[in-house]
């Protein structure tokens, strides 16, 4: 059964004028009727549509009342921000950062020429040295979200040498180096004067909110409304600077992941059958909540149970 | 977060969660299924479960269940089978639902 690629989301295809395909729902089952009898309402469709300045705003204000023990910096370390104990794991872990392998590995795969002689340095501001905190932006020509695996991909692609797998392995060792080139500096997401950005940009808004999988979750529902609760062992990480240590060692994994690694886990794990890891619409997500993390500091690599 | 959010996502969680639960439960099977209505059951839940999955709503569990079905089926177990068959049927049927719902029911969700 071969998987298609989405490379729009309806709001995306209304843009570029393409029309959406109808979906035929078969009939409903009691249980769905039962469902429907029982909803008080859907959303409301008058519910006025925000700006990214507006969400962003209120998405920060959200987190930073939720948790006023918590200094908005140190919402980048998740789960470790909202979990004493855990932090303290942390901290003693980090005396030996499991990621110091391929933190090594990747700056040695960084400087290493391609086979035409040209290095990633050549494809990058600044040489790929300290720009994680811009990543991802709108491609204005590509007409989609570019995030630094994908950047990283392209620069191979212009250099006659194949992509690396999207999810873990080489990628996740060069885009941890680029990461700690820029530790510290601030997230600057930019949404430009596109309307296919700002499609881009609601395409993520509405995946993360949206639920899914016979679990029914939503990004948010563990990452907004559980932040800092527990699900089975694990403490649920704050949404608000989620992806600001990416890539990450997690311990589950045992290795290294980019952030596309762990959203088709995410959307595994609430059993919903995962889009491809180079989807676009990961991207998108990754578009949204990066933005939403604004002002943060990158933390990356990070460390993650 | 308006009481919306939670209603919507409440009540579809309340399906769900029965069909959640009906899927831990042995499918109920009526001692009258033949090789043609497994069939025909089977075609009818693969068409579903491929929609589900073009449009990018497909749950994991669906298709486990499709091939629990082909493997009663191949043991000649055909009550069984049909009954798995419908099974993965009402799943892709509950995930296009919930999809469909999705659409408009995640605005209700966005912190403001």
């Amino acid at each position: 059964m071969t998987r298609r690629i989405r490379m729009t989301h309806p709001l995306q295809r209304a843009v570029l004028r393409k029309a959406a395909p109808a979906l035929a729902c078969a009939a409903l089952l009691p249980a769905i009727a039962l469902a429907a009898a029982m909803a008080t309402s859907h959303a409301d469709d008058s519910l006025a549509s925000s700006t990214p300045a507006e969400d962003l705003a209120a998405f920060q204000h959200y987190f930073k009342s939720t948790f006023p023990e918590v200094s908005p910096d140190d919402f980048v370390n998740g789960p470790y921000s909202m979990n004493k104990g855990m932090r303290e794991q942390w901290e003693a872990i980090m005396q030996f950062p499991p990621y110091d392998f391929a933190l090594a590995e990747g700056k040695k795969l960084f400087a290493t020429p391609f086979a035409n002689g040209k290095t990633y340095g050549d494809c990058f501001p600044n040489r790929g040295i300290g720009i994680r905190q811009n990543y991802p932006y709108f491609d204005t020509k590509r007409g989609e979200v570019v995030d630094l695996v994908l950047a990283v991909n392209l620069c191979r692609e212009a250099n006659g040498e194949k992509p690396l797998n999207v999810s873990k392995g080489a990628m996740a060792s060069i885009t941890a180096y680029m990461a700690d080139t820029s530790r510290g500096k601030r997230f600057d997401i930019r949404i430009p004067d596109d309307p296919r950005a700002l499609a881009a940009y609601e395409a993520g808004k509405e995946y993360f909110y949206s639920r899914r999988g016979q679990l029914n979750f939503s990004c948010s529902s563990c990452h907004v409304q559980s932040a800092g609760k527990r699900l089975r062992g694990d403490i649920l990480a704050p949404a608000m600077g989620i992806l600001a240590s990416f890539p990450i060692y997690r311990s589950k994994w045992g290795s290294m992941g980019t952030i596309e690694r762990r959203l088709v886990s995410c959307d595994s794990q609430v059993r919903a059958e995962p889009l491809p890891a180079n989807d676009p619409m990961y991207r998108n997500v990754e578009y949204f909540l990066s933005y939403m993390g604004n002002g943060l500091p990158v933390a990356g690599p990070g460390a993650r149970p | 977060m308006s009481a919306g959010a939670w209603l919507s996502g409440s009540a579809l969680a309340v399906a769900l969660t029965f069909a959640a639960a009906g899927a831990l439960a042995a499918p109920a099977a009526t001692g009258h299924a033949s090789k043609a209505t497994y069939e025909d059951a089977y075609r009818h839940a693969k068409t579903l479960a491929q929609q589900a999955l073009r449009d990018d709503a497909a749950w994991t569990v669906t298709a486990p269940t499709l091939k629990q079905a082909e493997k009663a089926a191949a043991e000649g177990d055909y009550d069984h089978a049909e009954a798995l068959a419908d099974r993965a049927a009402a799943l892709a049927e509950l995930s296009m639902q919930q999809a469909k719902e999705q659409e408009t029911a995640w605005k209700a969700a966005v912190l403001r």
